[in-house]
């Protein structure tokens, strides 16, 4: 399998703070849009600074299109768009005046994409940022990613705080991007309805440390969520799940093969899981 | 780096509109007053005035994560700094251009302008204007923009200082202690250029250290 991005035992601390990334691994396949999820403070943002080079990792490798990233390879940033959670752009330039910086900025800049795409999404091209909603905002951070050839997007949080539906044009976007199968994106997000719709594989942060990775299709139909009662739970052997919570008198149990359970347990329910409860059993149950 | 002075300039815009009337303004004040005081005052303010906004500018680049988003372009650091030190420059010749409207002015009510006069304002206009900006960029590089009115405050004040201290220096090469001798001028534009340099390297060098969250 041919890799966009390698992120490989990669560890960062903050002096005088208690969170640290602890080996960060993961790995974004060629063609595919992988979701990076986790609670507030998990890790996603330090852990997609350090790629991109704006924090300096302790330690670790992060390889982007097979080749080691470092401050020197502005031939391998060309080649990725980024959206940050934020505003991005000097506050005082129009999407006019971002294009022409950035023409003299990415060596593949494409002016008519530009164009094409800020008239598609509405964004005024006369219009200081400072004066765009938050939405159209994003809207324009993700029109420059788009158009200067990138291969690997990285995002972090693009969509929160937007209306479903902007939402749904920013997802649509992505899914449009990534046709091109020599295009990747690497999206973290809270919002996992979005990454149910879009994403091809999962990551799962916690406390700086990488929880699960795994297909998308694989988290939706293969595992599951078994409500045990607790003599049930307590028969269960702890190879058998991935996660368990106690809940009132139940306890859910997260199982990485919910056929084979049902067949090893059939007095125990098991529902289908989503991503947003198989985040919370990672990050609340015990392990 | 082309489009990062060009990114430099668009985000400083209105104030170098805003810079450009006031110093327009101030050139035709010897239209009114006539006095080589003044006008060596008004020579020195042009200069310098179009670099007293960098502060707000880089304080606007922070707030806006222009500083973290701009790490993710195909520039390296250095590139970065040195595009902020071509703006710095270009800001100081905006300065000298309105200034020489200033004379243009003169020249054309037939006022007699004292060479020696217009040495000491160029000298003092450049020292301030390049002696703060030196002092300025590093040291909000290192500390952060919070305090930028302060800073920008306090280069001003050490560029004044450099240049009395060179007063005391040169005095006996200049009958005294002479601020506004020809000699004093020279010496300490050419010492602000070398604090520009330094400060190139330093600010490359805290730059690469420092990291954006």
């Amino acid at each position: 399998m041919i890799y966009s991005l390698e992120v490989s035992n990669l560890s960062k601390r903050y002096p005088g703070a208690t969170f640290s990334l602890d080996n960060v691994s993961f790995a974004v396949p060629q063609g595919s849009i992988m979701g990076f999820v986790g609670e507030n403070g998990a890790g996603k943002t330090t852990t997609i600074n350090c790629i991109l080079n704006t924090l300096k990792p302790d330690s670790g490798v992060i390889k982007i299109f097979g080749e080691e990233m470092t401050e020197a390879r502005t031939d391998i940033r060309n080649h990725i768009g980024v959206v940050f959670d934020a505003i991005n752009f000097p506050e005082t330039l129009t999407a006019n005046r971002l294009a022409s910086v950035f023409k003299d900025i990415y060596h593949h800049w494409d002016s008519d994409l530009f164009r094409q795409l800020i008239d598609r999404l509405k964004v005024p091209a006369d219009v200081r940022i400072k004066d765009l909603s938050r939405g159209m905002t994003m809207k324009l951070a993700t029109a420059a990613a788009f158009s200067h050839g990138a291969r690997l997007l990285i995002l972090d949080e693009p969509t929160s705080g937007l209306d479903p539906v902007v939402r749904e044009e920013m997802l649509d976007l992505f899914l449009e991007f990534v046709e091109n199968e020599e295009h990747s994106i690497l999206m973290s997000s809270h919002i996992t309805s979005d990454l149910e719709k879009v994403a091809d594989y999962i990551t799962f942060i916690h406390n700086g440390k990488i929880m699960l990775t795994e297909e998308k299709d694989a988290l939706l139909y293969q595992y599951g969520i078994a409500r045990c009662r607790s003599e049930q739970f307590q028969a269960l052997d702890k190879s058998e799940y991935l996660a368990a919570r106690k809940r009132g008198l139940q306890i859910d149990v997260l199982v990485p093969d919910k056929q084979r359970f049902s067949g090893q347990h059939r007095d125990i329910t098991v529902d289908n899981a989503t991503i947003d409860e198989i985040m919370v059993l990672l990050v609340k149950g015990d392990q | 780096m082309r489009g990062l002075v060009r990114n430099n300039i668009y985000s400083m815009a209105s104030n170098i509109q805003l810079s450009f009337i006031i110093a327009a303004v101030m050139a035709l004040v010897p239209i009114v007053f006539r006095e080589d005081m003044l006008l060596s005052m008004i020579l020195a303010v042009q200069i310098f005035i179009f670099v007293v906004n960098t502060g707000t500018s880089l304080r606007v680049d922070e707030t806006s994560k222009w500083s973290k988003f701009e790490l993710t372009l195909p520039v390296r650091r250095r590139t970065i700094v040195r595009a902020k030190y071509v703006t710095f420059v270009l800001l100081i010749l905006m300065g000298i251009l309105t200034s020489l409207l200033t004379l243009a002015v003169c020249s054309a009510l037939g006022m007699s302008i004292d060479p020696v006069m217009v040495t000491y304002s160029y000298g003092f206009g450049l020292t301030l204007a390049i002696t703060s900006t030196a002092l300025m960029y590093p040291v909000m590089l290192k500390i952060g923009t919070e305090k930028n009115e302060m800073i920008v405050f306090f280069s001003g004040f050490a560029a004044v200082g450099i240049m009395l201290l060179l007063a005391a220096i040169l005095a006996p090469f200049t009958e005294g202690m002479q601020i506004r001798h020809p000699l004093v001028g020279t010496v300490s534009t050419c010492t602000a250029i070398v604090l520009f340099i330094i400060s190139y390297f330093v600010s490359v060098r805290i730059h690469r250290k420092k990291e954006f969250r």
